[in-house]
């Protein structure tokens, strides 16, 4: 017959399934009931908001939605952010996708951005969606070299020369900065190394909180003049003003890493106190 | 014969496209001036988009793949899988229906048609999202039991992964700032520095791969020895 187990041993060893239930506790009550824990504003994340701010009048910005449906939660709120950020100002913006589904992305994150409505902004003169463009890595140096020739028609299927605010564009060196939002690292380093070396090209790169550190040497030799995560969304509506999906995640998000430590912690401290006993 | 057709010609076009490549890289400039660097930067373009069609074409031939493949199993009845194999067949086929022949009355691509949108938005992206997510159930339990201090390594890791952890969580940015200024120390010179060591080291690895597939030593592109 199996010993019986004391609290401490049973706490110690917590069975998943008790641990699953705090968690999603933990993450429901926020959501239903927000905290209102206050907002932190990073300075990684005004770095990217006055990269954006202090773009010349009438630059080129390529944005590249760079992320499909699994992670449209966890990114969307940052890209809407960035392209409230974008498109309040008068820049010519050029977004394209290297993801099979960004096109959905694409057409999610313009739905309740309205560029239209909310900033008077015209397709085709202040703005263009170039669709998906197969290839990644490929697909970025080929849009470098020479993006009428890699891209001979937008989304919608109009032919490039045909968009006024595409006439005279060729590629990369007209281009002001790049802007991807990706969980892939082959795409967060293929930008530099297809645009930012070769070209010079600013970047600005969003990826996921575990991705940071892989991205960290380029943006310390500014190959990556700002570089945020995805959970930063929240900061950014905050400071943009646009409150959205990502200020509603953040007491979610503290109170489950707190949760987290917590249980750490205490495993450890339960871990100490059963060696002390010779149960370890 | 046969090995000229499989082996010899594909690593001549192997080498001829990668000599190409690098000597395009290293001689053309962003602003091409002479007409050799002209003629390099075409051929270079075009190989490039090449490359994109192919990667384009691979698309439709993951799918038609998959039919086989799934097609296999539901023939055979393989037990425990062709269910499965079956139902994914049906939903491929449901979503490249709804996908070429959606509703075209906005006048724009296929890929936003409302029902291919519908099904997009409202099954794909959430069942996506779930299995995405379940991930944070998984890293708690797996944190709760891995994490424990039984050695001086484990013991400075808990602590590290603690203080992340903290700086990641906005409350503590804002109740325990004091923690932001040495989690980013350990960014900047720890994390930032053994990252560049390990990306040094791919990068001379990919160089070396590439000396080696385009001089026809790493033949591993080419299928199958027979």
């Amino acid at each position: 017959m199996a010993e019986k187990k004391s609290i401490i041993e049973w706490i110690e060893a917590m069975p998943r399934e008790v641990i699953y239930t705090i968690m999603l506790i933990v993450l429901i009550i926020p959501l239903i009931r927000p905290l209102g824990i206050p907002v932190p504003v990073s300075a990684r994340i005004k770095e990217w908001h006055e990269f954006i701010q202090n773009l010349p009048e009438g630059s080129y910005v390529l944005v590249s939605i760079d992320y499909g449906a699994g992670t449209i939660p966890t990114f969307e709120p940052f890209m809407l952010a960035t392209m409230h950020d974008l498109f309040s100002r008068p820049l010519k913006i050029v977004i394209m996708t290297t993801y099979a589904d960004g096109p959905i992305c694409y057409k999610s994150v313009m739905d309740k951005l309205k560029p239209e409505e909310t900033y008077g902004k015209k397709y085709g003169e202040d703005y263009v969606f170039l669709g998906y463009i197969p290839g990644g890595e490929t697909a970025m140096k080929a849009i470098g070299e020479n993006l009428p020739k890699a891209v001979p028609m937008d989304f919608y299927r109009t032919p490039i020369d045909q968009i006024p605010m595409l006439k005279g564009i060729t590629g990369a060196k007209d281009f002001a900065v790049v802007v991807t939002v990706t969980p892939s690292g082959d795409v967060s380093e293929g930008w530099i190394r297809q645009w930012v070396t070769p070209y010079g090209t600013p970047y600005l790169c969003c990826v996921l909180a575990m991705m940071e550190p892989t991205m960290m040497p380029y943006y310390q030799a500014g190959q990556c003049k700002a570089l945020c995560t995805d959970a930063h969304a929240g900061e950014y509506e905050f400071l943009i003003g646009k409150p959205g999906e990502g200020i509603k995640k953040l007491d979610a998000f503290s109170l489950s890493l707190t949760v987290l430590a917590i249980l750490i912690i205490i495993a450890n401290i339960l871990y100490f106190v059963l060696k002390a006993g010779g149960k370890k | 014969m046969a090995l000229v057709y499989r082996r010899h010609i594909p690593i001549l076009i192997t080498f001829i496209m990668g000599i190409m490549m690098i000597v395009q890289f290293f001689l053309v400039p962003p602003k091409p001036v002479e007409p050799y660097q002209k003629a390099l930067a075409e051929v270079g373009e075009a190989l490039t988009n090449w490359a994109n069609l192919l990667a384009a074409f691979t698309i439709g031939f993951g799918l038609v793949n998959l039919f086989f493949i799934h097609g296999r199993h539901v023939t055979r009845r393989t037990p425990g899988q062709w269910y499965y194999s079956a139902w994914l067949l049906f939903v491929m086929f449901i979503m490249v229906i709804f996908g070429i022949f959606g509703d075209e009355e906005l006048g724009i691509s296929t890929a936003t048609t409302y029902q291919f949108e519908w099904m997009y938005k409202w099954i794909y992206t959430p069942l996506s999202g779930t299995m995405y997510a379940s991930l944070a159930f998984y890293i708690t339990s797996a944190s709760y039991r891995a994490f424990r201090a039984r050695t001086l390594e484990a013991g400075v890791l808990l602590i590290v992964g603690l203080l992340v952890l903290f700086k990641l969580a906005p409350v503590w940015q804002v109740y325990l700032p004091q923690v932001i200024p040495l989690v980013n120390w350990i960014y900047k010179y720890i994390v930032t520095s053994s990252y560049r060591g390990i990306l040094i080291g791919a990068g001379i690895g990919a160089v070396l791969l590439g000396i080696r597939t385009i001089i026809g030593l790493e033949t591993g592109y080419l299928g199958r020895r027979e």
